[in-house]
């Protein structure tokens, strides 16, 4: 890998702190030292706040989703830059055919990019060594269409997982299949659930050695939600823990030790319902995952609790709106929170947890942060459970506030919705102060990045029957903005203070992932298709592009076989964002991959039209393989 | 056991439907979400942990006998004649007359309509196609695109049938005269199209439009000519 220093301004002299980093991090710290005299700076001392980057995959490529174990989402790349980014032009694109929601990113392992589309979940190989980035294989799984009439917020996939050589995704069938990333075989395929249940899958699996983890989704179908642990290498399932159920069920065993007194008991995902409706009390597990090797402890979030009736379902109903850390080897519960107990309003709790290492009032501490659907921030010692501070990030008025005492949210008396009754103004609403959208860390500034919503709802419940294979839902809404306008904000959070230090509001959705880079530029991209780079420090959008649909996936950044530095998102609007569909200008359906590179150089640049020796036509992504042109 | 359980629930709330204004009075849906909740627990029992009662089972069954051996109301059509209509054109481009001659005996009828509606929600049909039915999960029932046909026979078999991209088939959970009334209600709405539309709702043709002279005709067009 290269790291190029030409036109960058070192910010302040910084410190080399040791984390654990690969020999390539070293080495352009090294290098970047050698040019301005000052080292790559690795942690950001002065707010005592820093991640571990491990699995440490190779700077140029992006090996998992979130990046990393702690989801930091954090790429070590600065060729781009916060002083060339707005040099940045297409490079080359890619239709992949599919135009429900695209939610996932791409994965660049060596010279090939792997990419999963929404339903019907096809998977594709680009071979990045070659003009235009061609089609290495195709892999088409035929899941059942019956999943798209299950599936409640469009039939989406958030992405694809590597591991040993294979890629590794859900269908939105319930099935996971593990492909061969040389060929595209399929290598084992493993049924999950039944779509018939209204059970679907949408995450994105997630890789720790030889293992690979899965959840369902189905918060508004009856589903009892779950995770498990597969067998890398032969899909078999190693263990399940259920989100609702009894301790067995749940893998709550004499390990467990929640931080808080109202989480301790027997069977708890039993009793606190009515007799008999944990079965269908969700908690699905449709979010992400992330990691701590050194506890080696995974960290998840479980659903809203079903039906979404809360009078039909008085209790705190554990575990849903929840975070469990488990064992990663056993699956056996450590602790638990639950961000909001006997939800209400459809607060899921399974956005990203990111594994932060911060200085909290002088002491070193092991923590998650959490952007909750409730629009808490949380900071969480992902040790023990014990929420360390939890702070309002975006627009509520469901709760009074936050009682650090019971680790409990204060809910406002006015906002508990009665069946038939209109609650107006419910703030957030269901898709919460953010979603599923997942945020990112820069150890430069120590700030986390994430777009988040300013939206409210007007909310009616109704009664419902359990009915399998149809929604166990009941929740009428209609969502506007808050105070402002605006639909969409992306900011810049302080996680030790617990504050915001810059914010960006949008007047559309803000429902892409962040991406923070090296080089202090951080992207994002708004539900009408624009793709933005903004200063990492200030918030000053530095480069904008329109692209062809609306943007809810993630960014991710890597350097081409030929040692250039690309960005790619995809565009392609879909799932919770269309609840503002009918906004003025709200852009229509897409279904295609942006590359982007200074200047929009790359070996897709090949001007002419080719013909092989012996004077046949010739593919333009064959050009380093024959001489004449015409 | 998951069948029968439907069944239960349609035909108590069926009841009710049948019923004049019974459904706004409280002790008649507090006894109907009892109902439902026992139902709920009988079907949880026998599912997830597996515990056979065979005994509640063959009460259930018996119940299920009861319901299937009752007359249906007049009027009502006979599931052959429905199950005659095709889902696509019919190859040859003959036309079928059959089609147009169903029409919702319910049709129109307030009464039917606000039971329609009521079991548009408790259905859960609403879930997926929305409250006001314009759509969500599944397509919009207010729109005049309907990808399986849109006059009452087509939209009652979509109902009856269930289709591939998860619309459940409910005519094992609902009697005719339910599936009926739902009709009704979407045929409120206003996208749905009159029986005697079914060829014209087939070749994409809107009321007052012009038709240019050589464009294939629909069934009256081609009976005028012979």
């Amino acid at each position: 890998m290269s790291i190029s220093t030409g036109g960058r301004q070192p910010r302040w002299p910084c410190r080399l702190t040791v984390l654990s980093s690969t020999l390539l991090s070293v080495a352009a710290g090294a290098a970047f030292a050698a040019a301005t005299g000052a080292a790559e700076p690795t942690g950001h001392e002065e707010a005592g706040i820093t991640a571990n980057f491990a699995p440490n995959a190779p700077a140029g490529e992006w090996r998992s989703q979130a990046r990393d174990y702690a989801n930091t989402r954090y790429s070590p790349l600065d060729q781009i830059n916060a002083s060339n980014v707005n040099r940045l032009r297409v490079a080359w694109t890619f239709s992949d055919g599919a135009l429900n929601g695209h939610e996932g990113s791409p994965l660049v392992v060596g010279d090939t990019m792997y990419l999963v589309t929404p339903f019907p979940n096809v998977a594709y190989a680009l071979d990045l060594t070659k003009p235009g980035a061609p089609i290495k294989w195709t892999y088409q799984p035929n899941p059942t269409p019956v999943s798209i009439g299950k599936a409640c917020c469009d039939t989406v996939n958030r992405g694809v997982a590597y591991a040993n050589g294979k890629l590794i995704y859900n269908l939105l069938d319930d099935h996971t299949v593990a492909i061969d990333a040389k060929t595209g075989q399929e290598v084992w395929r493993t049924k999950m659930g039944n779509v018939e249940n209204g059970e679907t899958m949408t995450m994105a699996p997630f890789v720790v050695g030889n293992k690979v983890f899965v959840g369902n989704s189905g918060g508004e179908m009856g589903v009892q939600g779950w995770i498990a642990a597969l067998d890398v290498e032969t899909g078999k399932q190693l263990w399940r823990a259920y989100s609702t159920g009894s301790d067995e069920q749940v893998k709550i065993g004499p390990d467990f030790k929640p931080f808080y007194d109202w989480m301790k008991g027997k069977d708890l995902g039993v009793t606190t319902w009515p007799k008999g409706m944990w079965k269908t009390g969700a908690g699905a597990v449709w979010g992400w995952i992330s990691y701590d090797p050194e506890l080696n402890l995974i960290y998840y979030g479980t659903s809203n609790p079903g039906p979404r009736v809360p009078a039909q379902r008085p209790g705190l109903n554990l575990w849903t709106s929840a975070v469990f850390a488990r064992d990663a080897d056993t699956g056996m519960a450590r602790w638990a929170y639950q961000f909001t107990p006997h939800d209400e309003w459809d607060y899921d709790g399974i956005n990203e947890n990111m594994l932060l290492d911060a200085t909290i009032e002088g002491k070193p501490r092991k923590v998650l942060v959490h952007f909750d659907r409730n629009a808490y921030a949380y900071t969480i010692d992902r040790a023990t459970g014990e929420v360390l501070s939890a702070k309002p990030f975006a627009y509520l008025n469901w709760s009074a506030g936050f009682d650090m005492k019971t680790g409990k949210p204060i809910v406002n008396p006015a906002m508990h919705p009665k069946p038939e009754v209109k609650l107006a103004n419910v703030c957030p609403p269901d898709i919460g102060g953010k979603d599923w959208q997942p945020s990112s860390f820069s150890p430069h500034t120590g700030l986390v990045y994430a777009g988040i919503f300013n939206i409210c709802m007007d909310l009616t419940d109704h009664e419902v029957a359990y009915i399998a294979g149809t929604p166990y839902d009941g929740m009428e809404m209609a969502r506007h903005p808050a105070p402002g306008g605006n639909w969409g904000e992306f900011m810049a959070w302080d996680p030790v203070q617990g504050k915001k230090v810059w914010a960006i509001k949008e007047k559309f959705m803000t429902m892409s992932g962040a991406l923070a880079t090296a080089g202090d530029v951080v992207f994002y991209g708004t539900a009408d298709g624009w793709f933005r780079a903004v200063n990492a420090r200030t918030g000053e959008v530095l480069w904008s592009q329109k692209l062809g649909s609306g943007i809810i996936g993630q960014p991710i950044t890597f350097l081409g076989p030929d040692k250039r530095q690309y960005v790619a998102i995809a565009a392609g609007v879909g799932g919770a964002a269309m609840v503002s569909a009918s906004m003025d200008g709200f852009p229509p359906r897409g279904g295609s991959l942006y590359v982007f590179s200074l200047d929009g150089e790359s070996p897709s640049r090949a001007p002419a039209l080719l013909t092989t020796d012996g004077g046949a036509p010739a593919a333009q992504s064959d050009l380093y393989s024959f001489s004449k042109r015409r | 056991m998951k069948t029968i359980h439907a069944y239960l629930i349609g035909s108590s709330l069926l009841a009710v439907a049948l019923g004049s204004s019974a459904i706004a009075q409280q002790d008649r849906a507090q006894q109907d979400r009892a109902q439902q909740d026992r139902a709920q627990q009988d079907r949880a029992q026998q599912d997830k942990t597996q515990q056979h009662n065979s005994q509640q089972h063959n009460a259930q069954q018996q119940n299920v006998t009861q319901h299937t051996t009752n007359v249906q109301p007049p009027g009502i059509p006979v599931n052959d004649k429905i199950c005659a209509v095709p889902l696509g054109d019919i190859a040859g481009i003959a036309i079928t007359r059959l089609p147009e001659t169903i029409s919702n005996p319910y049709a129109g009828q307030a009464d039917a309509i606000k039971q329609g509606q009521m079991l548009f929600v408790r259905m859960n049909c609403a879930s997926c196609h929305g409250y006001d039915a314009s759509g969500g999960m599944g397509p919009s029932l207010r729109d005049t695109f309907w990808r399986y046909g849109g006059t009452p026979v087509d939209i009652y078999k979509s109902i009856l049938e269930g289709r591939p991209q998860g619309m459940p088939a409910w005519g094992q959970a609902l009697p005719n005269e339910a599936i009926w009334r739902i009709v009704a209600y979407i045929e409120s709405l206003g996208g749905s199209f009159p029986p005697q539309y079914y060829h014209h709702a087939m070749q994409g043709d809107r009321p007052g439009e012009n038709v240019a002279p050589g464009a294939m005709g629909t069934a009256e067009a081609e009976t005028a000519k012979q």
